[in-house]
Order: C-alpha cells, then sequence, then structure tokens
C-alpha cells in the first residue's frame, strides 16, 4: 500500500458517492401512497371479495369440487315444473354459502364455473375485507352474496335491474336437455 | 476448531442463549439456540417447525391443479417458481410438452420473480446489517414487479399463475410493454445499489471474510443456489438440467471466489442483470399461439414416480411426485432449497461473532415458509 492509498483510506470517498445516490433519490417524485385517504385501483384481474349470480348458477358443484380448501358449500334439490304442457326437473339452491374468512384467493372456482359469464367470480376489486366478528361478518350466504355493499357486476355484464339478461346457453340448454335423464 | 482457542477469557463461561423466534432478524419465526462465550460463538442449533402447516400432507387430498395454491404458500417471496415446479412435474410424468408461448411466459414470470426474491434478500439483509436506504429503494422496485404480476394473474403475492399444461390466461394487452420498459430501467436502479453497498467500509467489514464455507463443503452440505455459488461452484439447473426454453437464452451464471457473505452478495446482484438479460430475450422471441395445451379436465398423471428440479431463487427446489394413477398425488415431496441451506449455518458462524450470525442468516435467504412447510 503506497503513502497515497493510505491517505485516500482515510477519506470516506465512496461513502460521499453513497450519498449522491440518496441524494439524486431526494428529489424526486414520491412513490408512496397514503393509503387510507389515496386508494390505488386494483387490476382488472384482481382477485378479491367474491361476487355471485344466482341467475347464472346452473348448480353444477364444479366450483365446490374445485375449492381446494373446501369452503363452499352447495345443498340443491329438484323442483319439477309444467313449462308448455311439460314435465321439468330443475335444480334450485337451497343454500350457496362462502366461508370467506378461511378463503385464500385462489380462483379456482371462478375457473371452473362453466357458465359464460360465470357465476362466481373474484374481480369485485373488493380487498378491504376486515371485520370485528369473522364468524358472522365473513360467512357469506347466496343473499349477502350477491347484495353485500360493493358487489359490482362481472364486467361487461349488466345488471338484471338495468335490463341486462344473462346470457348462459349452457344452463338453457342444460334445463331443456332434460336434467334428470 | 478446538473450543479452547475461541476463550477470550480464562474465567469466560459457556452460556446458551435463545435467539429467536420472535426476533426480527431471524427473518420468519427460527429459533437458535446459541451458545456463545462472550462474543464468539461456539455453536448454533437452528430449531424449526414454527410455521408448520403439513403441506406435503395436505398434497394428498388435493388435485394436481388443487395443489398450486398451496405451493404458494411455501415461498412465498418467489410464489412463481414454486408453481413452476410443481407442474414441471406433473408435466414430466404425464409428458405433457407445453405450447411454446406458455413456456415463454414462464420464463419470464419466473425471472420477474427472481428479481422479486432477490430484492426482498437485498433489502433485508441490508436492514439487518445496518444499512437502511435500499430497502426502500428495494420495495420500490418490486412494487413494480408485484405490479406487472397483478395485471397479469391477479394476485401479487400467492400468484397461482401455472396450471398443468401450461398457463391459464393470457397476457394483457400492452403488459410486454410494461415488462419492458420496467426491466429497461432496472439495471440501472442495481448499479445504484451497488453504488450505495460495494465499496462502503462498513458493509464490507461486516461481509468480507464472514460465513464462509469452502466450495468442497458446500458441496458436501448439499447447498444450492447462490450459497453454492458464491463459492465457486458453477451449478445452476437452468444450465445443467435445462427446463421450459431455458436453453434458447444466452446467460452466464456468476460464481464467487471466497465463499463469504460478501461473494453472495456480488452473485446475487450479478444474477439480477442476467435475469433481465433472460427477460429480454424472452421478450424478443415471445410466440404467438396457446397457452395452454390439451390437457385432460381431471387431470391423472400414470402409475410412476419422478423428480422434477426448478432453480428457484434460493436454491435448488424439487418435487418428488410419486403417483397412483389417481387424481390426487400418492405422496408429494418438496425438496426445499432454504431447509438444506440452513443445514450449514452451524459450519458458517463457528467461531464468528454474534453480530456476524444475523449476517449470515441474511445471506443464506431463508424462509421459514419453506423451511417447515
Amino acid at each position: 500500500m503506497s503513502w497515497w492509498d493510505k491517505i485516500l483510506a482515510f477519506i470516506p470517498l465512496e461513502l460521499v458517492q453513497g450519498l449522491g445516490v440518496t441524494g439524486k433519490y431526494l428529489f424526486r417524485k414520491k412513490v408512496t401512497v397514503q393509503y387510507p385517504e389515496q386508494r390505488l385501483e386494483p387490476k382488472d384481474r384482481f382477485r378479491g371479495m367474491f361476487g355471485f349470480s344466482e341467475e347464472r348458477c346452473i348448480v353444477c358443484h364444479n366450483c365446490a369440487k374445485a375449492c381446494p380448501i373446501d369452503i363452499i358449500h352447495i345443498t340443491d334439490h329438484f323442483e319439477e315444473s309444467v313449462v308448455d304442457g311439460k314435465k321439468r326437473k330443475k335444480k334450485v339452491l337451497d343454500r350457496y354459502d362462502i366461508d370467506v374468512k378461511r378463503c385464500m384467493f385462489c380462483g379456482l372456482c371462478e375457473e371452473a364455473c362453466p357458465t359464460k359469464p360465470v357465476a362466481i367470480w373474484l374481480t369485485t376489486k373488493t380487498y378491504e375485507t376486515a371485520a370485528y366478528e369473522r364468524n358472522e361478518r365473513l360467512y357469506f350466504d347466496k343473499v349477502r352474496l350477491q347484495t353485500w355493499d360493493g358487489v359490482l357486476p362481472f364486467p361487461g355484464v349488466k345488471a338484471p335491474a338495468e335490463g341486462g339478461m344473462p346470457e348462459d346457453p349452457k344452463a338453457e340448454k342444460k334445463a331443456a336437455g332434460g336434467e334428470g335423464a | 476448531m478446538e473450543r479452547t482457542h475461541l476463550k477470550a477469557f480464562a474465567d469466560a463461561e459457556e452460556m446458551e442463549i435463545s435467539f429467536g423466534p420472535q426476533h426480527p432478524s431471524t427473518h420468519g419465526v427460527l429459533r437458535l439456540m446459541v451458545k456463545v462465550d462472550g462474543e464468539r460463538i461456539l455453536d448454533v442449533k437452528p430449531i424449526i417447525g414454527y410455521l408448520h402447516r403439513g403441506t406435503e400432507k395436505l398434497f394428498e387430498r388435493e388435485t394436481y391443479n388443487g395443489c398450486i395454491p398451496h405451493t404458494d404458500r411455501m415461498d412465498y417471496t418467489a410464489a412463481v417458481t414454486n408453481n413452476q415446479g410443481l407442474v414441471g412435474a406433473v408435466e414430466r410424468l404425464m409428458g405433457i410438452t407445453i405450447p411454446p408461448r406458455a413456456a415463454y411466459l414462464r420464463m419470464i414470470l419466473a425471472e420477474l420473480q427472481r428479481l422479486a426474491s432477490h430484492l426482498v434478500w437485498l433489502a433485508t439483509h441490508a436492514l439487518d446489517i445496518g444499512a437502511q436506504t435500499p430497502y426502500f429503494y428495494c420495495f420500490e422496485e418490486r412494487d413494480k414487479i408485484l405490479d406487472l404480476f397483478e395485471e397479469y394473474c391477479g394476485a401479487r403475492l400467492t400468484t397461482n399463475c401455472m396450471r398443468v399444461g401450461g398457463m391459464p390466461f393470457d397476457l394483457t394487452p400492452g403488459w410486454t410493454d410494461r415488462c419492458r420498459a420496467f426491466i429497461e430501467q432496472f439495471p440501472a436502479k442495481v448499479s445504484d445499489w451497488e453504488r450505495l453497498l460495494t465499496k462502503n467500509r462498513i458493509w464490507r467489514e461486516r461481509t468480507v471474510g464472514v460465513g464462509v464455507i469452502s466450495a468442497a463443503d458446500a458441496i458436501e452440505w448439499g447447498l444450492t443456489g447462490p450459497p453454492l455459488r458464491g463459492s465457486g461452484v458453477r451449478w445452476d439447473i437452468r444450465k445443467v438440467f435445462p427446463y421450459d426454453r431455458y436453453d434458447e437464452v444466452e446467460f452466464d451464471v456468476p460464481i464467487g471466489t471466497n465463499g463469504d457473505t460478501y461473494d453472495r452478495y456480488l452473485v446475487r446482484m450479478e444474477e439480477m442483470r442476467q435475469s433481465v438479460r433472460i427477460i429480454r430475450q424472452c421478450l424478443e422471441r415471445l410466440p404467438d399461439g396457446p397457452v395452454m395445451a390439451k390437457v385432460p379436465k381431471i387431470i391423472k398423471p400414470p402409475k410412476g414416480e419422478v423428480y422434477f428440479s426448478v432453480e428457484a431463487p434460493k436454491g435448488e427446489l424439487g418435487y418428488y411426485l410419486v403417483s397412483e394413477g389417481g387424481d390426487t398425488p400418492y405422496r408429494l415431496h418438496v425438496r426445499p432449497a432454504c431447509f438444506i441451506n440452513l443445514q450449514a449455518l452451524p459450519e458458517m458462524v463457528r467461531g464468528q461473532l454474534v453480530a456476524d450470525l444475523v449476517a449470515v442468516i441474511g445471506t443464506l435467504d431463508i424462509v421459514l415458509g419453506e423451511i417447515d412447510r
């Protein structure tokens, strides 16, 4: 080590270099978001709180089978009705419950749903699901799944109240094609 | 090393202290029983299991696609590579070839995940050693990666973004442009952090010569990933057993020479640059076409067993899958990188100071979710 290196070793040049970096960052635009006041909009595919449409649901139980932790509980019964003089059997939902407090928002139920557009979806862009009483507030039955505050229709689908009809060819086909056969 | 050498004072007594599981520098719920003589560490015994969730047992009751969300939660800073290993194992057993677009998508996402994981490592490692500034810069960059993940698959951390046979959905319009914009500005950020740390005398004092492990020892302990490459062994699953399309892209495997904490730091910084290089090539070549191969709706691999491993950010992540022909795995064993890297911890810290223990835990880049599973 030469005498020049020895002198240099006393001068913390690399610390000054580091300060230069922090100085550069100091005068940049801030990237932090002050959360409760400012909110970021989740992306379109963001998986959040559930939305459910009972009209589109064909009670096929695919979502309950796809759920890795079995938190979707479905019970149904057959209902006979007479349409155009023909007897028809149709599956009717009794219960459609989701135990949201245990949900891990993997989205496999949405993928398994055969209707088009899907009858259960997680793209409601709602992520604030905190509650004081988890067993009551985070257990959703089929009524609450459709009416909770902020539930959004599936993208591109009008709510029935606005005159939109759920286009669901499979459900009609199934209902017409003799469910009981 | 003989213990008598380590006695700083003749009348000093050996003491056993419990370090963790709530200590912030243990990166989770790792508990260490540290036998110290004053400031010197005589021995360390890791005690694990505080985050045990029985994931391997859970796999046995899930369908193959239902296993994927569970793998997200093993190494929760690198969910994409966890998914990649599992679907790769099932695909190899079933003999499925995934479409080229799906393979390239997997590589892009996996390399982005490697960047994100290394950023968490750099942030927390530097914070442990006392450099607080990189933490904020790293997490800002990581957030941009997570935004890309959110846009692609809908989740930021537990991505669940792969399925057996390909990818569940295609990219959103404009995703590649945003990804390219991100990786173009990224190498400059890496240079910024290196300017903060690489020559910094405090950083060098805390890392050079700390936690040394020789190449022979590293191989004997079964280390993989940056801890192995830091010791000078050029071993990378992406090179030696290429999966997806890693044989079609060009990248270097950086290695260290001394096997100390500083070399592992240099290796990981260079790996980030190489990841950017891989992503850039993948984006250029990204072919059009389907993202999902033709697979049956209910996945039933034939009877047999397979071992498939990927290069996760922390090291070799392997899945040993035994199938009885049903729709659930008979046994799915995970070879986690962190669990095996952690075993070398006592070897690396013996004879060092207590403060170095924190540096060595940081440099091993452990995630307790993967160790305990």
